[in-house]
Formats: structure tokens, C-alpha cells, sequence
């Protein structure tokens, strides 16, 4: 079976034959395989959003190859089949509601693709079970909706077209800590037991390498770095000097360990960060040894 | 001199937003106001220079209400609001022609405002891009030029209504220090924002919840207060998270720490 996405030595360039022409991705090399969770990462202006509109054919590469189940996406004449294989929530989606009524939003798509009603109204009740808002009456305007809410339903449009995969682009810039935290999860449940193919884009690595279990980081239009986020944090200095935000965990850990400290820093959790500090603090065996660490 | 918020209560369309809610913000004073969304935060932001006048209660800026409407020109160039998205709030093409904005609206004489733009753009560290076309900067640069635009205006106190969530890291590091820094030169801040490790430097916090202040104090009070802070659905910093934890573990204290150089500094000495 080949990859879900492929993409082989893809460059884009932006605004060609002009003096305003720059290229934004630099040779591409990747492979997404079904099932996987994974996190785009890369400060701004690194490429993040031009690459992930080459997976649904928005942007066709200027060099090279992207292949989509099979589809190579230059070729093909049916990009209406590919983008209903690949699901795209862009920054900001409530912005673009604009039905009378939070079930007219959900039914948008299926409609345009000739879905009978009674196979709609299925799925927009299966859709916004999976997002957590069945509470909400579906004759309801979106617009009374908080902005919170208004992002689950800009979000549950695009699952209801059962896209193959789920590709989000800053999906919990601006939403508190409770609702970021609750919008993760149910990403997380929909990959876990749905086997949705999920694809984070994010400028923080905080929170979504909780859940991701491959963390890619563009830099400057080209993949710097490809791995669990465990192989990621071990580049800890890299991550800061291209300015991308660690979990403020790590960045002790690896503070301790410049100062001497014999501790590992590529952590994901803050029961493991105690878990660490703890064993090497009695490791040390006393306080004394404590101190003959050399602060640099 | 000080913003007083007495007794402030707002209904939207008799839906309360804020209610009963005092405190006070003096020069030089850095006042944290974090809550979760819909706790009323934007809407107390927009009372504090008289965009929403209090429904009961009273807002004064310098001892004027802001509900005197005669004296709305004064109180907007006294209070400074800067915005979350600085898209919305970026109104020229060219760097020093959108700072220069504010200024010449108030028919102040060009070489005054030249002045003007040339402080605030020094401010903000941006002074080499004045030419530079809005467009072109990123996230972090446009808020700075948002901020910029507000302190030609010379205000006293700047309230900032979560200024950095569309910034990335670098961006979010830039702007709270140019706040910082308006701090130390007696700028009177209200910084609100759900993103608490932002509120470390704060001299005190309020966190909001359904329109009500659920508990204020000084910034080491309220950050490692994490039933509190979980009660409303927001998040204790990892750093202070970690020392609790720490804690039961027989690692001592003095003070709960608050940054990565203070807990670094617990953990080594």
C-alpha cells in the first residue's frame, strides 16, 4: 500500500518571474502513513501553511512530486475526490460560518456533494457527538454561539465529510487553556479510535507533543527535524535559537544539565520532570554534593 | 493619578457581563487581569477608557468618569487600548505613517508628531523598520507598531487585551518586554491575557470568572494557587506546577518559584 502522502523533492516558490519571488519549500522529502498523529512545528514564515495546502492540492509544487493516496495531485483532474480525502481546517475556521443554523453549516459540504438528506442528518449528529457540542440545539445561529463553540462547529463541517485525513492549521490559537486542552483530546480520541490521520500545524510545541507521536520542524522552507517528540526535545538548543517554544519543563532540564546536572531533558510530562529531578537529587545522596555542581 | 474602577457592573442587552467589580491601577503599576473566555475580560478592557460606559459603578481616570462624554477625547489619550488581533488595529500602509495616526487626529503640529513617532518607534525597537511596509512584519513587529501607535499618543496607562495569542514564541517574548519596559518608565499596564506564565512580573493579578473578581494578589499568590486556578479552567504555569510537586518530595522552598532562573536557582543552592 503506498503512503497515505508523499511528497518527493518538492519546492515552491511564491510570486515566480518577479522581483517579489521567493522560494517558501526547499526540496521536500516526506511520508504520512495512515493513522498517524502528527505535528507540523516551525516558527513563523518557515513554510508550515504552503506546505500543508500541497496535501490537498491548493498549491501544486513548483518541483517535484505530491502524492495523495496514490494520486499524484499535478495530474489529476478530480481534485473534488482529493479534498474530500483530505479534511482542512484553516486558522481561524468560525470566521468562515455563515449559515442560518449550526445544522446548515454541518450539512454545507454534503450537500455539495450530492449526499441525501437522511444520510446528512446521520452524520450530523454523529459529528457533533465526536466534538463534543451535541448539547447545542442544531437550529441554533451559529453566530449566537461563544467563540469557543463557533471553532468546534467550523471544525465538526469539515469531519462530517469523513475526510481520510485531518489537517488542522492553529487549531487552538486563542481558545483558554481548558478549552485547548479539551479540543486535543477529542483530536486525539478521533485518531486513537477512529484511526483518523491527524495533522497539527502549531508554532508551540508545549502542547500538542503531548499527543503527537511524530513531531516534523520546518525551518526556512526545509524539514530540520523528523521524530518522536522525545528524539525532538533532545535538540532543545536548536528548537530555541530558531525561536520555537519549549515546554518551560524542558528548558529547566536542560538548564540544569549545562550547569552539570546529570539528568535528561527530553521529557514529555511534568510527572516525569519530577520523576527525574527527584532521582537525581537522590543520586547525589546530600545536599553538600549539591553544591559542588559548577554554576556556569 | 490612577484608573479607580469602583463598584463596576456592564449588562449587555440585560445579559450581566461584569459585575461589581473594583480595583485600582496607579503609574508605573503592572495590574494582570487573567480569566477564562467569556469571564468578562474584553468587556472590563473596554470600560477602562470609556468605549463601554459602566451600566452601575463608576470608571475614573485620573479622577474624571469616563461616563462624562465631554471628556471622552482626554480619557482615550490617557488610556491606550491595544487589541489582540493587530490586523484590526493597524490602520496605514507604511510604519510611521500608522504610528503618526493617532497624533494627527488630534491636530497636534507635524514636527511635534515627527518627534512623537521618532520616541515611540525607539520604544518599541522598531525604529529602523519606520519605512517598511505594515505588510511585510510579522505578528510580533505588528503589534509592537500597534503598541507604538498608542504611545504617540502619550498615555498614561496602556491596557492590552490579550496582545500576544497570535504571536509565536519570539513575537510573545518582544512584546512583553517593550511592556516591561513601559512599566519601569512609570507607564500605568493592564495586561490581560489567559497565558499566565506572562503574568510572572506582574505587581498584582486578578482573575476574573463570570464577570466577578474570584480572587486577586500578588503574582506569586495567584500562580501557585493551582485549585483556584483549576476551579476557573485555567492552567498554574509548569514552573510553579513542578516545585508543588517538587515539594512532596522533600525538596524545600523559601518561595515558590515562578520563572526557570529562580527554580534553577532553588534546585542548585
Amino acid at each position: 500500500m503506498p503512503s497515505l502522502i508523499e511528497l518527493r523533492d518538492v519546492w515552491y516558490q511564491y510570486n515566480p518571474n518577479s522581483p517579489l519571488s521567493y522560494w517558501a519549500l526547499k526540496g521536500i522529502d516526506l511520508k504520512i502513513e495512515r493513522g498517524e498523529f502528527i505535528s507540523i512545528i516551525g516558527p513563523t514564515g518557515s513554510g508550515k501553511s504552503t506546505l500543508i495546502q500541497h496535501f490537498n492540492g491548493l498549491l501544486k509544487p513548483t518541483k517535484g512530486e505530491v502524492i495523495v493516496d496514490g494520486i499524484e495531485i499535478s495530474k489529476t483532474k478530480d481534485l473534488k475526490a482529493l479534498r474530500k480525502k483530505v479534511g482542512m481546517v484553516f486558522q481561524y475556521p468560525e470566521t468562515q460560518i455563515f449559515s442560518e443554523t449550526i445544522y446548515d453549516e454541518l450539512a454545507f459540504g454534503l450537500r455539495n456533494y450530492g449526499y441525501s438528506e437522511d444520510e446528512i442528518k446521520e452524520r450530523v449528529e454523529d459529528v457533533v457527538k465526536k466534538l463534543g457540542i451535541e448539547y447545542i440545539p442544531l437550529d441554533k445561529s451559529p453566530f449566537l454561539l461563544s467563540g469557543g463553540e463557533m471553532r468546534r462547529v467550523a471544525i465538526a463541517s469539515v469531519l462530517a465529510m469523513e475526510p481520510e485525513v485531518f489537517v488542522l492549521d492553529e487549531p487552538l490559537a486563542n481558545l483558554d487553556p481548558q478549552g485547548r486542552r479539551e479540543l486535543l483530546k477529542e483530536i486525539d480520541y478521533l485518531n486513537r479510535k477512529e484511526s483518523l490521520t491527524v495533522i497539527i500545524v502549531s508554532h508551540d510545541l508545549s502542547e500538542v507533543s503531548k499527543y503527537a507521536d511524530r513531531i516534523i520542524v520546518l525551518f526556512d522552507g526545509t524539514i530540520l527535524m523528523d521524530g518522536p517528540p522525545r528524539e525532538i526535545f533532545k535538540n532543545v538548543e536548536k528548537l530555541l535559537e530558531i525561536s520555537l517554544g519549549v515546554p518551560q519543563i524542558v528548558e529547566l532540564l536542560y538548564t540544569l544539565y549545562k550547569k552539570g546536572a546529570d539528568i535528561p531533558y527530553n521529557i514529555l510530562d511534568l510527572d516525569e520532570a519530577v520523576r527525574v529531578i527527584v532521582k537525581w537529587r537522590r543520586s547525589l545522596g546530600n545536599r553538600d554534593k549539591l553544591r559542588t555542581i559548577p554554576t556556569t | 493619578m490612577s484608573i479607580e474602577v469602583k463598584n463596576l457592573s456592564f449588562s449587555y442587552e440585560d445579559n450581566p457581563i461584569l459585575d461589581d467589580v473594583s480595583f485600582c491601577v496607579k503609574s508605573g503599576e503592572f495590574v494582570g487581569i487573567a480569566g477564562p473566555n467569556g469571564s468578562g475580560k474584553s468587556t472590563l478592557a473596554k470600560c477602562l477608557n470609556g468605549i463601554f460606559s459602566p451600566t452601575k459603578g463608576e470608571v475614573f481616570v485620573d479622577g474624571i468618569s469616563v461616563k462624562d462624554r465631554s471628556k471622552q477625547w482626554i480619557i482615550r489619550q490617557t488610556v491606550g487600548l491595544v487589541f489582540q488581533n493587530p490586523d484590526n488595529q493597524l490602520v496605514a500602509s507604511v510604519v510611521e505613517e500608522d504610528v503618526a495616526f493617532g497624533p494627527e487626529n488630534l491636530g497636534i503640529p507635524p514636527s511635534i508628531i515627527r518627534e512623537r513617532v521618532q520616541y515611540a518607534l525607539e520604544r518599541v525597537g522598531l525604529i529602523n523598520e519606520r519605512k517598511r511596509l505594515v505588510a511585510t512584519l510579522s505578528g510580533g513587529q505588528k503589534q509592537r507598531v500597534a503598541i507604538a501607535g498608542i504611545l504617540a499618543m502619550r498615555p498614561k496607562y496602556i491596557v492590552l487585551d490579550e496582545p500576544t495569542s497570535m504571536l509565536d514564541p519570539v513575537g510573545r517574548k518582544e512584546v512583553l518586554s517593550t511592556v516591561l519596559q513601559l512599566k519601569e518608565e512609570g507607564v500605568g499596564i493592564v495586561y490581560i491575557t489567559h497565558h499566565l506564565e506572562e503574568l510572572v512580573y506582574a505587581d498584582k493579578i486578578m482573575l476574573l470568572y463570570k464577570g466577578r473578581i474570584f480572587k486577586e494578589g500578588s503574582a506569586r499568590d495567584i500562580l501557585t494557587d493551582e485549585d483556584t486556578l483549576k476551579k476557573i479552567g485555567l492552567d498554574i504555569p509548569e514552573i510553579p506546577a513542578l516545585a508543588l510537586r517538587l515539594k512532596k518530595f522533600d525538596v524545600a522552598f523559601d518561595n515558590i518559584p515562578l520563572t526557570i532562573e529562580e527554580m534553577v536557582n532553588a534546585i542548585l543552592d
